[in-house]
């Protein structure tokens, strides 16, 4: 790379450093300029549009940022998060999950694998806070639970 | 002094804050690992040398450049650098990007730096001016940039409001010097990087005064003429920060999670964080 085009590159990077605000905003100062002298569109409808445009060029930037990452659900509902199963429910979610969390995920009534289902017959991806319960306090006997003195 | 020269100070003194305490950290680095007589003569060359780029453009800019193809020129300048911090500080508070932190710069440099000195020189060390000019330089590059352009237009409003002398560039000036001036007698005082400046929020809050200013001045110059004129800057502001805010949650949703099981513990008793043990 020579310097003439590390210095053009330096100075876009400073500027902008962004395709899309740079493409955008000169679109939308051009666009406006065309609606005012040529068109002669109303100037609140013109200015109007002048400012949405520059917020559809950052959400357009931002988008972009994001685009082919998986968006995590982080409702308060319960569900833990894409691939795991719903809390108070029990109901898995749909999608992958991940390794570490059946790694981690461990059931004295043996539902520990993936593909498994629990004892209420809900294919498991996380332990359920029942089985973690029963796992706290020990295995069971009737309504007896076993501890280890 | 009118609520536009108001606003130009104001935004130069907090975007040159944000610059100063960057650029101060590798001052600092330096002044550590090399020595200071080379930290304070790199910087010192820098200082000049920016005084002498706002100098020299502000002056051809105002001599040179017609005042409405300056406003259109400035402001989409403005437009063009404040979408781009506005950009960097919403990926920062949806939690797509780390935040910007002095102290884990401030380390990484030092080990840098010492990795490429073993013995402290006490001589004027030319890597460490170097080092101090470049650093300085680039980060004061933004300052200038900011100084002329919002100097640039209050000059030209001032002038063709009420025929004086235009100063713009010297208000801006002065307000980035007052940042500079509080960022050095803070860095002397605590003799540390400047972790309690909230250089996150400082970066957001300029990334909006430099949409805003872009926005109405662009538009200005391509013959917008805006509701209630200069009130309209402050409609203008709280739109983008209203907006700005709404990206935020809407980005939130795609920042990488904690660990799922980390997570997952966080939101439920205590009983079953200890089966996860």
């Amino acid at each position: 790379m020579n310097t003439f085009v590390r210095a053009i590159k330096a100075t876009y990077n400073f500027f902008a450093g962004d395709a899309i605000i740079l493409t955008t905003v000169m679109l939308a100062f051009a666009l406006t300029a065309l609606l005012l002298h040529m068109a002669n569109a109303p100037m609140p409808l013109t200015a109007l549009l002048f400012v949405t445009t520059m917020m559809t060029e950052l959400t357009a930037t931002l988008g972009r940022e994001v685009a082919g990452r998986p968006k995590h659900r982080l409702s308060p509902s319960g569900w833990s998060d894409l691939g795991d199963v719903d809390l108070d429910t029990g109901i898995p979610a749909a999608g992958p999950v991940d390794g570490e969390d059946y790694s981690a995920a461990s059931f004295p009534d043996g539902n520990n694998a993936a593909g498994t289902v629990s004892d209420t017959g809900v294919p498991t991806g996380l332990p359920f806070p029942s089985a973690l319960q029963r796992q706290t306090r020990g295995p069971t006997v009737g309504d007896k639970t076993i501890t280890e003195d | 002094m009118t609520a536009q020269a108001w606003a130009v100070l104001i935004a130069a003194f907090l975007a040159s804050a944000v610059e100063f305490v960057e650029a101060f950290t590798i001052v600092l680095v330096v002044g550590v690992t090399i020595n200071w007589r080379s930290a304070l003569a790199g910087t010192a060359a820098a200082v000049v040398a920016l005084a002498a780029i706002v100098a020299i453009f502000g002056t051809a800019i105002v001599r040179y450049v017609p005042l409405d193809d300056l406003r259109i020129v400035v402001g989409f300048l403005l437009v063009l650098f404040g979408l781009k911090w506005l950009k960097k500080s919403v990926l920062r508070y949806a939690g797509l990007t780390a935040l910007h932190d002095e102290e884990a710069i401030y380390e990484a440099r030092i080990a840098a730096m010492r990795a490429h000195d073993k013995v402290m020189p006490t001589y004027i060390d030319p890597f460490g001016v170097a080092t101090a000019f470049k650093s300085v330089l680039l980060e004061g590059l933004e300052v200038a940039f900011i100084v002329i352009t919002f100097g640039l237009q209050a000059s030209a409003s001032q002038h063709t409001s009420n025929g004086t002398q235009p100063n713009g560039i010297l208000v801006a000036a002065l307000g980035a010097l007052a940042a500079g001036i509080l960022v050095i007698i803070a860095g002397a005082t605590v003799r540390a990087p400047l972790q309690r400046v909230p250089e996150n929020t400082l970066k957001y809050i300029v990334g909006i005064l430099l949409t805003t200013f872009g926005t109405f001045w662009g538009g200005e110059g391509l013959g917008i003429e805006w509701w209630h004129d200069d009130l309209f800057l402050l409609v203008l502001a709280a739109l983008y920060f209203i907006f700005s805010r709404l990206l935020v949650l809407w980005l939130r949703g795609y920042a990488p999670t904690t660990p799922p099981v980390v997570s997952w513990v966080k939101r439920d008793s205590s009983a079953q964080q200890e089966a996860l043990k």
